[in-house]
């Protein structure tokens, strides 16, 4: 009962006091809402998912065709270039999504649109392209030429080029093959029926996406998708990494109020009281446990509500909550337990706790980043904090009981180890 | 015999590393009587006065409170007092009564009885209209007397006070005493620490006189005054160069103690009328003036200064 009271006071304490609900709620909300604003839009709301900016390029089509080489002799005009097939391509209505199209006359119009930031990317197609493209012949290079400030708008616009240069080489390559194949036959090669053959390859690499070979510009519906998912997942990972940060953070603002009460001598004067000490301490303690676990159910539903994060099922969730609550609390008795005053806590906090923090929040930075995201994982898990998000991330991608079991039993070695070790060092000072 | 005594102190020891804080200490407390502990700073009021509470274990030697040892019945001791502490102990984000309450629940009490004997003790103390404030917006002297007003919440035998009108206003100060006297009027028992000899000396029934961690005297006031003996107490006020001056007059005949406080000089003598001329003639062949003098009866202070060669506070 006076366990109770104590734990009433304590927790009553944390949560009138403004630092304490600031660094509980404030901050960790703030983070994952400052990202999801960020990154366009809330997970919840799929439709303005995380999409590619448009990049502006202006282009100058150079290509002087090759007079043997026409690839649409149905087209009424007669010399249709490599050159124009890309600018084609380029302007299509499936590269809207990602690029506009302006055409200018010379390369130095294209340049000094850059240069004048009229134009993100000057894309200059050189005099020889469809010679190039067709006999293999250098000299053949589309120069892409670009604000150096930017990297994704020249990069998606370099890649669709060479996606294209590619298919035009392998044209290239069928067309001698079968030119050589001809004639090896001795037959004379018909160039009508290499044009049909090339047209037929062409029109199929700039209209039909999913054919194999050809353009991989996905769909955009698809890409949202999968883009709106991948936010959605990034965003939870990280709001449960902010939340266990500053659940282990309370845990030691928790355990610090023992040192506080020690100060201000109510602790001393509580153990001049009928309260048996061991009493006293259980309610120091009772008041931590519930004081993290009252910190993550608020977060978690409000994160739930405002951004949409989905946490898992009740009960993988209460056995991610409930070990964590405890290591967290054990953890702030153990750093604590090295203390003599409140005045050393300030070492604590920006250093071990936040130190510790940032360990496990390796595995969050390292998440889409498949070389390193191995390693991560392994750092966090030499610190408590990288457990219980393991055990969040676990009961958020429904991961089998079992393993989040093996995870909470983990968590609960690090509270007993953690806790004997804090009460024990905590009991010599008071004895 | 033993159930007279609410405190039995058995040669008491306790150190801090080399620091002998409680160097074999041994006195008794009537049950009913308010028993002083005079002492200076570090005199080793505090140590003495926690290992009493249970709140710091002894080296060697034990004590008995209300019959029970401190060191193998910690429980029963500390369900029959109540502890007033040096400092304030209190939650300053609590108010008055809500501190009452949670420390009333700490020591057993729930409920109406609770509440009942809150709105008594906050009767007291005198600040029933301020008890929905915070304790942080309270003056130092109101503090004390919360802090007070918990040790009383579950009526306990003996109320142990460590120095209770430690900096405060001549009116709380004025209150606080009367509060103890009438406690002891009510049958507590009080043990009460403090450096002011005016208080032990309006209080006390008994009073132990400490220095260094050691009792250098125990008696009623008359009992201790009278071992001083027949000497007269000498106060000046001097002007001028005055330390070799003090120890010139350490070495006149019939002079037993000399100090120095806060300006005023005590001086211990057989006989006033035969070593008053001396201190004069000392003095102005010194170049130092008395402004004034005063003879007086040994009281508590002179005790100290004999036994100790020391002024109360230095
Ligand atoms: N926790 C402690 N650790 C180390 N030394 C201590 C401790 N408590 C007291 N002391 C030392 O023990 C001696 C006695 O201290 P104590 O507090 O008992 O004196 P006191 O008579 O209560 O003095 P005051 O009038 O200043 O309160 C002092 O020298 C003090 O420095
Ligand atoms: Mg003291």
């Amino acid at each position: 009962m006076q366990a109770l009271d104590i734990a009433l006071k304590d927790i009553r304490h944390s949560f009138t006091s403004l630092f304490g609900l600031v660094f509980m709620f404030v901050v960790p909300l703030l983070i994952v809402g400052l990202m999801t604003v960020a990154f366009g839009g809330t997970a919840a709301s799929k439709q303005q998912a995380f999409s590619v900016p448009v990049t502006k390029v202006v282009l100058a089509n150079l290509d002087a065709g090759d007079q043997e080489v026409d690839l649409d002799p149905s087209d009424s005009n007669p010399s249709t270039t490599a050159g124009d097939l890309l600018t084609h391509l380029l302007a299509s209505g499936e590269m809207k999504q990602l690029m506009t199209i302006t055409t200018v006359a010379s390369a130095k119009a294209a340049r000094d649109a850059v240069d004048g930031r009229t134009a993100e990317v000057a894309v200059i197609i050189p005099t020889a392209f469809t010679k190039a493209c067709m006999e293999g012949v250098p000299g053949g290079a589309v120069e892409v030429y670009q604000d150096p400030t930017l990297t994704l708008g020249p990069d998606i616009v370099r890649a669709v080029i060479s996606q294209f240069a590619d298919e035009f080489a392998s044209v290239r390559i069928m067309t001698s093959t079968a030119t050589a194949s001809f004639t090896a036959a001795g037959l004379t090669p018909s160039t009508d029926r290499i044009t049909r053959a090339i047209r037929q390859f062409v029109s199929e690499a700039t209209a039909n996406k999913g054919a194999s070979g050809s353009l991989k510009v996905e769909a955009p519906p698809a890409k949202q998708q999968k883009s709106a998912n991948l936010l959605a997942t990034i965003l939870a990972v990280n709001m449960a990494a902010m939340m266990i940060f500053y659940v282990y953070y309370t845990g030691t603002a928790g355990a610090e109020s023992i040192l506080l009460e020690q100060e201000q001598g109510t602790l001393q004067r509580l153990f001049t009281t009928k309260t048996a000490p061991a009493v006293v301490m259980q309610g120091k303690m009772l008041a931590i446990v519930l004081t993290t676990i009252l910190q993550m159910l608020v977060l978690m539903l409000f994160s739930a509500l405002a951004f949409g994060i989905r946490w898992g099922g009740i009960l993988p969730i209460a056995i991610a909550l409930v070990p964590t609550a405890l290591c967290a609390s054990a953890f702030g008795v153990f750093l604590i337990s090295f203390l003599k005053t409140t005045r050393q806590a300030g070492v604590v906090f920006g250093g071990v706790v936040t130190a510790t923090g940032m360990l496990a929040l390796a595995s969050v930075f390292t998440m889409s980043v498949p070389s390193a995201a191995q390693l991560g994982q392994r750092i966090a898990l030499f610190v408590p904090q990288g457990w219980s998000l393991l055990a969040f991330r676990q009961a958020m991608d429904g991961a089998s009981l079992g393993s989040l079991l093996t995870t909470a039993a983990v968590m609960l070695v690090w509270t007993t180890v953690m806790f004997v070790v804090g009460r024990a060092r905590m009991a010599r000072r008071f004895a | 015999m033993e159930n007279t005594l609410a405190i039995q102190v058995q040669d008491l020891h306790r150190s801090f590393g080399q620091n002998r804080a409680v160097d074999g200490v041994s006195f008794d407390v009537l049950r009913g009587e308010i028993f002083s502990l005079l002492g200076p700073n570090g005199a080793g009021k505090t140590t003495t006065i926690s290992v009493l509470s249970c709140l710091l274990r002894a080296d060697s030697g034990d004590a008995l409170v209300m019959g029970h040892s401190v060191s193998t019945e910690p429980r029963l001791v500390k369900a029959s007092i109540g502890v007033v502490p040096q400092e304030v102990a209190l939650y300053s984000d609590l108010s008055a009564r809500e501190n009452l309450l949670f420390w009333g629940k700490m020591q057993g009490l729930r409920g109406a009885p609770l509440a009942h004997r809150v709105d008594e003790v906050l009767d007291v103390i005198g600040l029933t209209d301020r008890q929905k404030d915070r304790i942080s917006t309270y003056s130092g002297g109101m503090k004390r007397r919360v802090n007070i007003a918990v040790a009383l919440l579950h009526k306990p035998a003996l109320v142990i006070m460590d120095e209770p009108t430690v900096g405060i206003d001549p009116q709380s100060r004025r209150s606080i005493l009367d509060n103890v006297k009438q406690l002891r009027d009510q049958g507590t028992t009080v043990l009460y620490t403090t450096h002011y000899m005016e208080e032990a000396q309006e209080l006390s029934d008994h009073v132990g006189i400490m220095d260094h961690g050691t009792l250098v005297a125990v008696g009623t006031q008359r009992e201790l005054v009278q071992s001083v003996g027949e000497l007269d107490r000498i106060q000046l006020r001097l002007t001028g160069p005055a330390e070799t001056l003090l120890d010139t007059w350490k070495t006149i005949e019939g002079i037993h103690n000399v100090a120095s406080e806060d300006g005023v000089v005590t001086v211990l003598a057989a006989d006033s009328n035969r070593v008053l001329p001396r201190l004069f003639e000392s003095a102005a062949s010194a170049g130092v003036r008395i402004t004034s003098v005063d003879v007086q009866e040994p009281n508590l202070e002179a005790v100290f200064l004999r036994l100790t060669g020391r002024a109360l506070r230095d």
